[in-house]
């Protein structure tokens, strides 16, 4: 009953006319932006969100939202047709969709990879509302000692999990935790790294940071190599539905990335990027004709790109029910409610279920208006794959400006962008992940003062952390995952297979 | 303040002296892996292409100079004159392609963020 009651406003919510339309313009948006190689998905959100001011809070997290999860049917579409990756989780969709274009079936990869993505979504929205209130049943238990567990817990998986080092994972989170000290203390009221600047003494915008790291460093990433013109495969509209032996090959893959997609959605570090991976390699080894795989095997297609829309789904259900955002995109989600004046933690659901409920209903009827954009409207993207990059990267230039202006109507915030663009292109230079930093930036100041609570809790004793059973076991858990690269080597062992990631390490 | 509550410098103090081990680790990691390939990393090439660093520092120095000039002449002036210096000078495009790409982005832009009650820098002129 409880259920049903929650199903009916989460639909009351998501078919009002305006809210629909938002609904609309985010995937929509979202579809265009993970068409177009070199504006994701997080740069895309940050530059909305000053636009969303207008709005209610459940109205701009449902546009918003929509942005998020209609990337990921957009970046299928580019990985297939030209063999780049439209976003981040479309990488390993290049491997065997690209080549199915080569061989003329780039229509079925195109269909089995949107309806894999609907049948993901689908499946992991419905998981999503049983699992949701449980989740913050549980974590309006917790107290300040088990919120810094949670997210000490929370951090050290992020790390683990991004790809590459986790020494220069863990030095971006410490940076990240640097960044967010500055401003107003909250606890003694002084300030902290301001260098005596007015404009710092609030803090550090997120909005900027995320422009700068994830927008502008792209560009001027792309912009080393003089430009090419691409090749683009064309596709016709009645060629587009999968054969029936194409269902027959993929349906246990869909499935299993309907499951997988869910659960790493819910982890720290996880969401669709990582869904998307670890389905590519799952996929790789449950098959008969593994060898088969990275010369247009349809199951490569369908998996991860059915994973990674679950993923980004169920990725909504710990920022949602505890607070705590799993990767990059939430972290900017997190600053969107903030700057739209909504608590988040796990009152949200008993506080503001509108907001939750509706963002929910949104992402089912946003699935049935993707699958609808991304089928018969194929070859409006086909088209505009054939936009130059000369020409677009001065729009996302010129859109991540205004944006940053717009946030706060402080020009400096411009400054703070092309300074984060500048650092973010070096990070990429050399390797380091900025997802990581994001996160801890945006923890950083939650973290700092749940800690100082339970140490007033406790007068001052740390073991206050140690003796909650909760808060013990997640501490523990926490620095389990911290040694076990050293603790692995020793036994001789690297990291598991399973959780290697990168577009050049051969899945 | 209770004692024994850390006060303002407690987080920044530890972070930084986590970095600082965590810097030293990436140098000796480093080093350990140039050794390994008998010492050959500083022949890397920082950049892709020969004038790959022309592009990148040009489309910095646009970006601040937006900056500069946005609170004084205004969103669309700005704008315009922004795209123009962008598609000539970066990636260069014939002047006729420049201007009216330059011309349809601003007024476009500019009519959709009015739609939508943003708040738009203006400049002398008061637009």
């Amino acid at each position: 009953v409880e259920f049903l009651s929650h199903f009916s406003l989460a639909f009351r919510v998501a078919l009002e006319p305006l809210n629909l339309l938002l609904c609309f313009v985010g995937v929509f948006i979202g579809t265009l932006i993970g068409v177009l190689p070199g504006l994701g998905p997080i740069a895309t959100i940050s530059i909305l969100l000053p636009i969303t001011f207008c709005f209610a809070p459940v109205q701009a997290i449902i546009m918003l939202a929509g942005v998020y999860y209609g990337a990921y049917y957009g970046g299928s579409t580019t990985s297939i047709l030209i063999n780049i990756p439209g976003e981040a989780a479309s990488v390993v969709t290049c491997l065997d969709g690209y080549q199915m274009a080569k061989k003329g079936r780039a229509g079925p990869a195109l269909g089995i990879a949107a309806i894999g993505s609907f049948i993901g979504g689908t499946f992991s929205l419905i998981l999503m509302m049983f699992l949701a209130p449980l989740l913050s049943g549980i974590a309006l238990k917790f107290g300040p000692p088990e919120f810094v567990g949670l997210a000490f817990l929370g951090l050290i998986c992020v790390t683990y999990l991004t790809s590459g080092s986790m020494v220069k994972a863990l030095m971006m989170a410490a940076v990240g935790v640097l960044l967010g000290c500055v401003g107003m203390d909250i606890i003694t009221g002084r300030e902290r790294f301001t260098l005596g600047l007015d404009t710092l003494s609030g803090g550090l915008e997120i909005v900027p940071m995320v422009m700068g790291l994830f927008g502008i460093s792209e560009v001027l990433f792309n912009l080393e190599k003089a430009f090419q013109k691409r090749e683009v495969f064309s596709v016709k509209k009645r060629e587009i539905l999968p054969t029936p032996k194409d269902w027959r090959d993929s349906s246990g893959a869909i499935i299993r990335g309907s499951l997988m997609g869910f659960i790493l959605g819910l982890i720290p570090g996880g969401g669709g990027l990582l869904a998307s991976f670890t389905s590519y390699a799952m996929e790789k080894k449950v098959a008969k004709n593994p060898e088969s795989f990275g010369s247009g095997d349809i199951r490569g297609v369908a998996g991860p790109e059915t994973a990674n829309n679950a993923g980004a789904q169920s990725s909504f259900v710990p920022l949602m029910t505890m607070g705590i955002p799993c990767n990059a995109v939430m972290a900017v989600f997190l600053g969107a409610l903030m700057l739209h004046g909504v608590t988040i933690g796990p009152r949200l659901i008993v506080d503001n279920p509108q907001l939750f409920w509706g963002v929910l209903g949104s992402m089912y009827i946003g699935n049935i208006m993707l699958l609808i954009l991304n089928l018969p409207l194929i070859g409006l993207w086909v088209k505009l794959l054939k936009v130059p990059y000369p020409l677009l990267f001065p729009l996302i230039f010129m859109f991540c400006l205004i944006g940053a202006y717009c946030v706060g109507n402080n020009v400096h915030d411009i400054y703070v962008m092309i300074l984060f663009g500048v650092a973010g292109y070096l990070f990429k230079k050399f390797d380091y992940e900025p997802a990581p930093l994001i996160l801890a930036f945006v923890l950083a100041p939650m973290v700092e003062n749940a800690f100082r609570q339970s140490l007033i809790i406790s007068g001052g004793r740390m073991l206050i952390f140690f003796k909650r059973p909760v808060s013990a076991g997640l501490f523990f858990l926490g620095f389990l995952l911290l040694f076990s690269p050293l603790i692995l080597r020793l036994l001789g062992r690297i990291r598991p297979a399973l959780l290697m990631k990168g577009p050049d390490e051969d899945l | 303040m209770t004692s024994g509550v850390p006060g303002r410098g407690a987080l920044p103090f530890l972070v930084g002296f986590i970095l600082i081990i965590l810097s030293v680790m990436v140098l000796i990691l480093a080093m350990m892996k140039a050794r390994g390939q008998g010492m050959r990393v500083a022949e890397e090439k920082f950049f892709l292409e020969e004038d790959s660093w022309k592009r990148v520092v040009l489309a910095i120095a646009l970006l601040v100079l937006y900056g500069v000039f946005v609170t004084k002449l205004g969103y669309p002036v700005t704008t315009f004159l922004f795209l123009i210096f962008v598609l000539k000078v970066i990636e260069p495009q014939p002047w006729r392609k420049a201007l009216i790409f330059s011309f349809l982005a601003t007024t476009a832009s500019y009519a959709i963020f009015k739609a939508l009650e943003v708040n738009l820098p203006t400049g002398y002129w008061g637009f």
